[in-house]
């Protein structure tokens, strides 16, 4: 079998090809034209009708604002395995689960979120521009299908950016934070501070600190280690030759996030040892990576990304 | 290897291009039907590069946008022959401004499919397809959504055979380690 079945459907079917056909063909073009949409759209209003529409536009957007205030996301409460009926948890309602309960919230009609036990959340937004919790402590999972940054969550140590689509969230009670991402990325910010994490790597938040760097749990224990000591301030002689010494070519997401935390001759170090993961693209050099210039960063990273 | 390398194929010109070049024409004279026929052999085209970019909800509505758009502004095309890559070119700026426009949630199409494991699978799958580079995700889409197969990608969308089939390789073999495929053989590349 070669790739004749990818390129013009002859050959011997590839089975994965075949089946992502069948999975997503459901989501192919299959409408006719609309001529009266054309209409629509080719002549210009009349004046007075145009005026009609914007007065009408106008107050169904004060209606659509003073209700997106009392909106809501309904939710399923389960305690021990046993599911209570659907209720709501309206815009500014703290939803407190004990610890035997879990609680399944509906997003708008973008996802949902499982809500662990121990956890105190809030809706802060729902609308159209953004939907956003406030997770003060415990445990969730959000699996998210919107564009980027339509779903927040506020937590005392960042706030999580949805950037599509699924991962899980804990806050302890000092307002510590973990993420694990499982499908897509998350970007993580506090203050100044900012982590993108991609799907299968983790990071660590501090409150009044923000984001750590993304990194994997199958990093080595000291790298790990020596990482959270450089994010939260208790960096120690030698902690960066560690991560030289035990990255592989995955924890090329930790050194590229670290380039931004660094001094610019630590950069050059970081640099020489990505060398030996590959060749940066054209106009990624050293010096340009001492500088810190973003535009030869982010040209890196579009070809690191192949490896995280 | 020979299972990526770049080759012509004669299906690229499956459709005449005297019968494309004729319909642009008559349409530029106000020929609704000739409209209609460019409507028929593009629109999944459209669809495709408007799903790469915005929510599934909203690329049907926007579909129909765009070759209003089109429709429009036919007379600022001057070479016919290249009435693909310019109306692929349209679809991309007008998903560019839907995002300035608004930004609205996303929701899949009510008859997508019969179960929910299977919809959630779809949403899955195009949000990892969507997280690839765009050359990638682009020819992806076009190809396991819209059904198209490389030549008809490459003559609707104006880019080279060559061009079409490497991404179409690359992006099938990143596709296939960030689902946890096994990597076929049409997932290796040129080497």
């Amino acid at each position: 079998m070669n790739d004749d079945y990818l390129w013009d459907k002859t050959g011997a079917p590839d089975p994965d090809v075949e089946r992502l056909e069948r999975l997503l063909g459901g989501l192919a073009h299959n409408k006719p034209m609309r001529p009266a949409a054309t209409t629509r759209l080719i002549r210009p209003w009349p004046v007075g009708l145009a005026a009609a529409a914007v007065i009408a536009l106008t107050a169904g957007l004060a209606w659509w604002q003073e209700s997106t205030q009392r909106a809501g996301w309904d939710y399923k409460l389960s305690v021990q395995g046993v599911v209570a009926d659907a209720r709501t948890l309206r815009v500014g309602d703290w939803l407190h689960t004990g610890a035997n309960e879990l609680a399944k919230l509906e997003v708008a009609s973008i996802g949902h979120v499982d809500v662990s036990g121990n956890t105190r959340l809030r809706i802060t937004n729902t609308g159209q521009r953004e939907h956003r919790l406030e997770l003060e402590r415990g445990k969730i999972h959000a699996f998210i299908t919107a564009p980027p940054r339509l779903f927040f969550v506020n937590t005392p140590s960042a706030v999580a950016a949805d950037l599509g689509c699924s991962y899980d969230l804990h806050v302890d009670d000092n307002g510590d934070g973990f993420l694990e991402v499982t499908l897509g990325w998350v970007e993580l910010a506090l203050a100044g501070r900012r982590s993108i994490v991609p799907s299968g790597a983790q990071c660590e938040t501090r409150k009044h600190v923000g984001p750590g760097t993304p990194h994997y749990a199958s990093a080595t224990a000291a790298f790990r280690a020596a990482l959270s000591r450089i994010d939260f301030g208790a960096a120690q002689a030698g902690d960066l030759d560690v991560l030289l010494r035990d990255a592989r070519a995955r924890d090329t997401l930790t050194l590229w996030n670290l380039l931004f935390r660094l001094t610019p001759d630590e950069r050059g170090r970081v640099f020489d040892r990505m060398l030996d993961f590959g060749s940066p693209p054209e106009g990624v050099s050293r010096d340009a990576v001492r500088r810190g210039d973003a535009h030869a960063l982010d040209s890196w990273k579009e070809q690191l990304n192949d490896l995280w | 290897m020979e299972a990526c390398l770049p080759m012509m194929d004669a299906a690229v010109m499956a459709m005449p291009a005297e019968s494309r070049d004729g319909w642009v024409e008559a349409a530029r004279r106000g020929d609704r039907s000739a409209f209609g026929q460019l409507y028929a052999r593009y629109a999944r085209m459209v669809h495709g590069i408007l799903l790469a970019r915005v929510p599934a909800g909203d690329a049907d509505d926007l579909v129909q946008d765009v070759f209003v758009a089109a429709l429009r502004r036919l007379h600022t095309l001057r070479d016919s022959g290249a009435f693909g890559s310019w109306l692929a070119q349209l679809t991309r700026n007008l998903a560019i401004d839907y995002h300035r426009r608004v930004r609205r949630s996303e929701e899949l199409p009510a008859d997508l499919a019969s179960t929910d494991a299977e919809r959630v699978e779809a949403a899955e799958v195009l949000a990892v397809i969507r997280s690839l580079p765009d050359a990638y995700r682009e020819t992806l889409i076009l190809r396991l959504v819209e059904g198209l197969s490389g030549p008809e990608i490459s003559a609707r969308t104006g880019l080279t055979p060559a061009s079409v089939r490497v991404n179409l390789c690359r992006g099938m073999k990143i596709l296939r380690e960030k689902l946890g495929l096994p990597q076929g053989t049409s997932g290796q590349e040129e080497q």
